[in-house]
């Protein structure tokens, strides 16, 4: 995998503290497989206009829930998403 | 500072503002445009302005009933899987029902030009309204713009 497909985002928002901060830099890239524990870029299931950064809490037939790491600003409750709306792992920051 | 796409690590929704009022301006775009095509004169056999204008108007009029269907039921899925908690639901157990009725009513005015099913979805919506305000312990009044 070449550095070309590393996309830079920025973090907008604090439930994934005290892994990633407002406002910081992080290099997303795509991956062949995800795994529980992952930090992940991905397309809102629902409101697909909206990317998120989130960690991987379950990867249940081949789907994925996706949680914030920060309790106290993560409510999220978009049920599973699918392996195409996960745009890349975040893999630098 | 760059300006990098960003993503979003915030709760819910990027803002957390939920209301049922989106839903009700979608069903009631639905029953609006399900009252016109019901109005539609047909025209004239020959008269072949008329008709083009015809089909052209209610092509309009489809289209705009399709995709206000349509929002109306990404609205009330919205509501339903991000807003509500499974507090509200123990509290409000056909919370579930409610929702998947009316995501179908949306469809059901998609493949029909049918008033009943129409003021049927704007029923369902108003339902939504009605648990979601107590669920803020709110008393919203049930207003609609038409």
């Amino acid at each position: 995998m070449g550095r070309s497909q590393l996309t830079t985002y920025r973090v907008a928002g604090n439930s994934m503290t005290p892994l990633l901060r407002d406002g910081q830099e992080v290099r997303v890239q795509p991956a062949e497989s995800y795994s529980v524990g992952d930090i992940v870029v991905a397309i809102h299931p629902i409101q697909t206009d909206l990317i998120i950064v989130k960690q991987i809490t379950e990867i249940k037939d081949g789907h994925f829930r996706l949680r914030g790491t920060n309790p106290e600003e993560s409510t999220d409750n978009f049920g599973l998403i699918k392996k195409g709306n996960i745009i890349g792992k975040v893999i630098l920051s | 500072m760059n300006s990098y796409p960003i993503a979003h690590a915030h709760c819910d929704g990027p803002c957390g503002v939920y209301d049922p009022s989106a839903a009700r301006i979608n069903a009631e775009a639905v029953l609006s445009m399900t009252k016109k095509l019901l109005a539609l004169e047909m025209p004239k056999a020959g008269d072949k302005e008329a008709h083009l204008a015809y089909l052209n108007t209610f092509t309009r009029f489809v289209k705009i009933k399709e995709e206000q269907a349509q929002k109306c039921k990404e609205e009330l899925l919205i509501l339903w899987t991000d807003y509500f908690k499974p507090p509200h639901l123990e509290k409000f157990p056909e919370l579930h029902d409610i929702f998947w009725k009316a995501a179908k009513q949306c469809s059901h005015c998609k493949v029909e030009v049918n008033l009943q099913s129409a003021e049927k979805l704007m029923e369902m919506v108003k339902q939504v309204h009605e648990i979601f305000w107590k669920t803020k312990e709110r008393d919203v009044e049930w207003v609609v713009a038409s």
